[in-house]
């Protein structure tokens, strides 16, 4: 008789070597996303302040406009959740469904179960990592450079990425890309309804904060609240596909 | 459960979907350890769900399924399982899907081995797997299983697309395993021939039922081909699996009860004549554990 390996398979080296070039791409956006914001505080902000004063004047074309590129980088990150969802469904787990590669790591000493939570953990580290920080940066800029944009608070392109509500949609689209791929187990069908599920998400929160406005007054409260939702959609989805996982495989 | 029973199913039954047919049905066999046993039946059969099954893929219906006596979730790092289509990830170079065998396998991953397999077949380690063709795409899978050292081994239709030389070379690497190690191989096949120089042990799988299942010796001597007049009687006291009537002279094949009326000329039935004639009449009773006395 061997004795069972008491060794912990290293699968998220394996995952990290699959999935590289996707880590490559998310790197990429992230930098060139806070890039942009570093832009638009140190530079174009400060411009924008001085070509206010009287006797001062600029020229701007769509892609130096302050406000052209805080709107775009608004919304970009909006619906960055959604290409993560395309990603999570089609790439991570739908594919390896559809291959029979999901099999050939089963079959391997990795449970379905140890195999998915380490496809998931892998992915959510570098995913919250980026979406917490460009958060962040995106909050600290607008508040900072309010005075020279022609938004408000309430819009979504402000009210989403401006605080933990977006790495909270990062990780339901994720979820719901792996939930997605685990139901369909075809790359191109759970691809399409895990961004049907985040797009309408996204756009169901337009609506969400609505009728919350009554008890709750301000930015904070209706984002906390509205992240506290994804968050706890985000549980109930990880939950089912562990469920589906879990049925199909012995 | 004993540890010389390398695969064992019970009653087991597998159906797709809720109002899906019945893949397998009733499944009832066991399988000793250090056998080299082939899995046998057409197309549809049920062969690739029986290896999907014991691999720990899916989960059975009904009965239950054990291995190595254990169930076969446990017994997953003790087995391995090459897929009929060779599953491999393709933007991965050779050496690098053998490295995610080492990192997935810890503790049981034999690196020398797993090269030699691949080595063998003059596989440039650096090369791509989407490069490769598929029978050199087979040599990787089969090197990835080989090389965690399994006490199992399920090949489903391993040989499909390898040519006769390759096929003979990868033959003798599995039973070279098989002898050296003790390694208990499942393979299946819808071509007979292809395994009845190197299986002991045949499971023959039909309209998802199992026919046969037991030592290839015994269940070849447990038949006999049989020629005589047509209007003879005498048959009537044994098993008839098959018979035919050409003219005045009837042939069967027959599982005999006792001692062959002196008229009748018998002959030893090859294995293909007792597959095919087992899967030409799914109403002749099988053989195998249950039912044989």
């Amino acid at each position: 008789m061997t004795a069972l390996a008491p060794a912990r398979p290293a699968t998220r080296r394996t995952l990290l070597r699959l999935h590289r070039p996707a880590l490559l791409v998310w790197t990429a956006l992230v930098l060139l996303a806070a890039g942009e914001l570093l832009w638009v505080h140190y530079s174009a902000a400060p411009r924008d302040r001085g070509c206010a004063r009287p006797g001062h004047w600029c020229s701007y074309t769509s892609l130096t406009d302050t406000n052209n590129v805080m709107n775009a980088l608004g919304e970009a990150l909006g619906y960055a959740p959604v290409a993560v969802a395309a990603w999570s469904a089609a790439a991570l787990i739908g594919r390896e469904l559809e291959s029979g590669t999901a099999r050939l790591a089963w079959t391997q000493a990795v449970t379905p179960a140890r195999w998915l939570t380490a496809k998931l953990t892998t992915a959510a580290l570098p995913l919250l990592t980026g979406s917490a920080l460009l958060a962040l940066a995106f909050g600290a800029v607008w508040s900072a450079d309010k005075d020279v944009l022609v938004t408000h608070w309430t819009w979504d392109r402000v009210f989403v990425p401006r605080g933990p509500l977006l790495p909270a949609l990062v990780l339901f689209a994720l979820a719901a890309g792996a939930l997605a791929g685990l139901v369909l187990r075809r790359a191109l069908p759970a691809l399409a309804v895990a961004c049907a599920a985040t797009v309408v998400l996204r756009t169901f929160l337009r609506d969400l904060w609505q009728p919350l406005r009554g008890p709750l007054t301000g930015f904070w409260p209706l984002h906390l609240a509205a992240t506290g939702m994804v968050l706890a959609l985000t549980a109930a989805t990880l939950v089912a596909a562990y469920a589906v996982l879990r049925r199909r495989t012995a | 459960m004993s540890s010389d029973t390398a695969l064992r199913a019970e009653a087991v039954g597998k159906r797709f979907g809720r109002r899906g047919g019945w893949a397998l049905r009733d499944c009832s066999f066991r399988l000793p350890t250090g056998r080299v046993c082939a899995v046998v039946g057409p197309n549809g059969a049920g062969k690739s769900t029986l290896l999907a099954l014991a691999a720990g893929l899916t989960a059975p219906t009904e009965g239950s399924v054990t291995v190595l006596g254990r169930t076969p979730a446990a017994a997953r790092p003790r087995v391995g399982f090459v897929a009929q289509d060779k599953p491999l990830y393709p933007q991965l170079t050779i050496a690098e899907t053998l490295r995610m065998g080492a990192d997935l396998n810890p503790g049981h991953w034999d690196d020398g081995h797993a090269a030699r397999v691949v080595a063998g077949g003059d596989l440039d380690p650096r090369a791509r797997v989407r490069s490769l063709s598929g029978g050199q795409r087979t040599r990787v899978a089969l090197a990835l299983a080989l090389g965690k050292r399994p006490e199992l081994l399920l090949l489903d239709e391993p040989m499909a697309d390898l040519d006769p030389l390759a096929r003979h070379e990868l033959m003798g690497t599995l039973m070279a395993q098989a002898a050296q190690y003790g390694t208990t191989i499942v393979m299946s096949s819808h071509v007979v021939a292809e395994l009845e120089d190197s299986c002991d042990h045949l499971l023959l799988v039909g309209d998802g039922r199992i026919r046969l299942a037991g030592e290839i010796d015994e269940l070849l001597a447990a038949h006999r081909r049989v020629t005589g007049a047509a209007d003879s009687a005498g048959l009537g006291a044994h098993t008839v699996v098959e018979s035919r009537v050409t003219g005045r002279q009837l042939s069967a094949l027959i599982r005999p009860a006792g001692p062959l009326p002196g008229d009748w000329r018998a002959s030893a039935p090859s294995l293909e004549e007792l597959v095919l004639g087992h899967l030409r009449n799914p109403g002749a009773p099988g053989l195998h554990e249950g039912s044989a006395a």
